[in-house]
């Protein structure tokens, strides 16, 4: 055995009784998952990951599927747990929710309004009122949508340190939509969403407009997750939103 | 039958000193206490204390010769606390029997035949009743007799507890002086003249010469003294309502002092509640206020821009919270009321607080072995109080902006309700419109599709519409403009018409249509509709 080898067998057996193999990778963390509905994340990473931030984002005023998929997770989550949804301005559609399976008595939902940096200031607080205020909910959602890239940008490094310690001591998940990826490392999943694409359900070119039904939405999924989730660090995928007709 | 009777000495002096906290009542239970009554110019001492009335203050004597006896304590007599601590004795009775009577101010009666199983020997129960009534600020004695008479009468002549066992009622209420019994003022003059001082020397008189000297009334006072007399018991009905209030010797301008008062009354309705294993879902609370008659407040609200809806009149401030689940605890009440009163404040100062709990029975429901997890109701109405703080209680059409949405039977266009978050599983409907969420994919999705699809195509709302600019051609729009944005609408569905409530002021009437939208930075597909009354066109939300 090399010299090497042997001091490092030496400190790790001193150390035994308080640090279990000291120079050995970390054990992979099992963190508890609650699956979204959409195939290539549950496939991916099992879900939202529990004990984690959860990041989404796509761009600005574009349709990308944010809505989409919190209305998928919102809707598979529903099942087993009580959400929160911090709506920072008021853009959730509670129609298109239930008909998508939200179960709507299981969803608290915090209507900011606003498009300013108050309404950012509203949406944390209430977030972290909600961290706080003893538990109870299996996943908490913070929807960005709409607020200006500007504010979003103005938002501390240690906000998002914070949210992290945080719900790392709760089994519950947090996910936050953003316009654009503001977490950084505090996110322990990534989901990049791009790339609407609308499908229609034409009979010909010159039908009447009221015979044009577009039928669905497409989207284009990144997943990127940390070190720590011990997953494939990066996948890609699409998922869909149809019309209650197709 | 057996009954139980607890008295409550210088009733009206404990009543006053109620909503003092127990550490101020505990030091003054040996200072002289008295309260006084009548005209504002010459108010007199309707009722003190023992260590009081031992200092020679009388029923009767002014403030001004009250005032000499060194430390006395002067409250004003509020006939309202004595009816709400005469209520509070009776809920503290109510908690051992539904059999209870009020008997006089301060004397409770109560039917405790058959509660031996329940609440143990009588004994134990009479423990049990005073310090219910202790937890509620009224200290008493308490006693049980086969007869409603011989508890009174017991309860009045004995300090702590006594249990007259049937049949011994003469021995033991004979060791009592005659004054437990109620005498007028020329009987009692008589039974002193004839030397009568106690019970017994009352009830061993021959019966027909007392009759012939004092007539019916002597003959009732000699059954009572010897523990004879049987009368029925007269129930009343439960309080329907747990009413606490005090008037404050000086106005309170802040808060926290108004809270401190707010925690007093908060306790006793807490501990009456608790007595009857109640709680309440709704809370009123009323103020008088300070105004000085010169002041003109809705003047000055309007100045203020304070759209003051809660006071009712210039001097009287209401405000009613609803509670989502029956509460009790006094902690989690004062927090809720404190966070309201930190958004809307009374604009005096106030010189008299009351709060009302309306009583509702308390949820009794066990946690279904496959229902999920629900915050816990108190912590979180705490959480939701301090939300709305952040965020408003209501938008602009009144809707709530915090809670459950529920979407109503209505055609009109994002029409919903908030509702409370409730942790009570109701039957889930199921739509039978919907496939499950993860259903298989269609068939024209795209190869790569290896999800589940959502037969819904959610919406991101914008509240209020924005309003747009439209360009159409041979009716369908071809290009529009709005939010400092504009692009050529590639594709548009519709016109979807729909129309509503003609017969009330909110009617609508719009043609919607959905359109795909060609930017600069890509394609994105709205819901856009045109207000048919005013010829205007509005984006209503983005498909995302």
């Amino acid at each position: 055995m090399s010299s090497a080898a042997q001091i490092r067998s030496q400190i790790e057996a001193q150390l035994a009784d308080r640090i279990p193999a000291a120079f050995a990778p970390r054990a992979p963390i099992q963190m508890p998952t609650i699956p979204t509905g959409v195939g290539i994340i549950d496939s991916a990473i099992g879900g939202i990951p529990c004990g984690g931030i959860t990041e989404v984002t796509g761009p600005a005023s574009r349709s990308v599927g944010r809505k989409s998929l919190l209305v998928h997770m919102l809707a598979r989550a529903t099942q087993e747990h009580f959400c929160s949804l911090v709506d920072a301005t008021d853009s959730f559609d509670p129609r298109s929710a239930h008909a998508a399976g939200v179960h709507l008595k299981r969803v608290l939902w915090i209507r900011c309004g606003g498009r300013n940096m108050k309404t950012l200031e509203q949406a944390f607080k209430a977030a972290d009122l909600l961290l706080q205020g003893g538990g109870g909910f299996g996943l908490l959602t913070v929807d960005l949508t709409g607020i200006p890239e500007k504010f979003v940008r103005k938002i501390p490094l240690m906000t998002w340190f914070r949210f992290s310690r945080v719900i790392e001591r709760l089994p519950a998940a947090l996910v936050f939509i953003t316009p654009y990826p503001v977490i950084g490392t505090c996110a322990i999943v990534t989901l990049h969403l791009s790339g609407g694409e609308i499908r229609w359900a034409q009979p010909a070119e010159d039908s009447p407009s009221h015979a044009l039904l577009p039928v669905g939405l497409d989207f284009q999924i990144e997943i990127q997750t940390r070190r720590a989730l011990r997953k494939s660090p990066q996948s890609a995928g699409t998922f869909s939103a149809q019309a209650r007709w197709a | 039958m057996f009954f139980a009777s607890i008295f409550v000495p210088d009733f009206i002096v404990q009543a006053s000193l109620r909503a003092e906290p127990e550490a101020t009542r505990q030091a003054w239970s040996n200072r002289p206490v008295a309260v006084l009554d009548g005209p504002e110019s010459l108010p007199r001492v309707f009722a003190a204390n023992e260590p009081a009335r031992l200092a020679g203050i009388l029923p009767g004597i002014t403030k001004t010769q009250a005032a000499q006896c060194p430390g006395i304590i002067l409250r004003k007599r509020i006939p309202l606390q004595e009816e709400t601590a005469q209520n509070a004795l009776i809920d503290c009775a109510l908690g051992f029997s539904p059999r209870v009577e009020s008997t006089a101010p301060g004397v409770v009666t109560v039917d405790i035949e058959g509660t031996e199983r329940i609440f143990g020997p009588p004994q134990k129960l009479l423990g049990a009743l005073v310090d219910s009534a202790a937890r509620v600020g009224l200290r008493g004695n308490a006693a049980a007799a086969a007869n409603c008479h011989a508890a009174h009468l017991a309860a009045k002549g004995f300090a702590g507890i006594t249990v007259i066992a049937r049949g011994n009622e003469t021995d033991c209420l004979g060791r009592l002086p005659i004054e437990v019994l109620p005498l007028s003022e020329d009987q009692s003059e008589i039974l002193n003249a004839w030397g009568i001082h106690r019970c017994q020397d009352l009830a061993s008189l021959p019966t027909v010469p007392l009759v012939e000297r004092l007539g019916q009334a002597g003959l009732q006072l000699q059954r009572l003294a010897r523990g004879e007399s049987a009368r029925m018991l007269v129930p009343v009905e439960p309080p329907p309502k747990f009413e606490e209030s005090l008037e404050l010797e000086d106005p309170i301008e802040n808060l926290e002092s108004l809270g401190l008062v707010l925690d007093r009354l908060l306790v006793q309705i807490g501990a009456r509640l608790a007595a009857r294993s109640l709680g309440t879902d709704q809370l009123t609370l009323r103020f008088q206020l300070d105004v000085h008659q010169d002041r003109d407040v809705n003047k000055e609200d309007v100045k203020n821009g304070i759209n003051n809806k809660d006071q009712i009149t210039p001097d009287v401030w209401l405000r009613t919270l609803n509670l989502p689940i029956p509460m009790q605890d006094a902690n989690v009440l004062l927090k809720l009321l404190q966070l309201d009163l930190a958004q809307r404040c009374p604009n005096a100062a106030v010189k008299a607080v009351t709060i009302e709990a309306r009583p509702a029975r308390r949820r009794l429901t066990q946690a279904g072995l496959f229902a999920p997890i629900a915050p816990e109701a108190e912590k979180l109405e705490i959480t939701l109080a301090r939300i709305r703080g952040l965020v408003h209680e209501e938008d602009e059409q009144g809707r709530a902006k915090v809670g459950t949405p529920e979407i109503l039977p209505s055609h009109k266009p994002d029409d919903f309700r908030m509702t409370v978050l409730t942790s009570a599983e109701e039957k889930r409907v199921i739509n039978t419109d919907i496939s499950p969420p993860n259903s298989s994919p269609p068939s024209s999705c795209p190869p790569s599709c290896t999800s589940s699809s959502l037969t819904s195509r959610p919406m991101s709302m914008f509240r209020p519409p924005l309003p747009a600019n439209v360009h159409c051609h041979a009716g369908i729009p071809i290009h529009i403009y709005f939010d400092d944005v504009s692009g050529a609408i590639l594709r548009a569905s519709g016109p979807w018409a729909t129309s509503g409530h003609w017969w009330k002021s909110d009617e609508w009437s719009r043609a919607e249509w959905d359109v795909t939208v060609q930017f600069s930075s890509g394609v994105n597909q709205y819901r856009i509709f045109e207000e048919r009354e005013q010829n205007r066109w509005y984006v209503e939300a983005l498909y995302d």
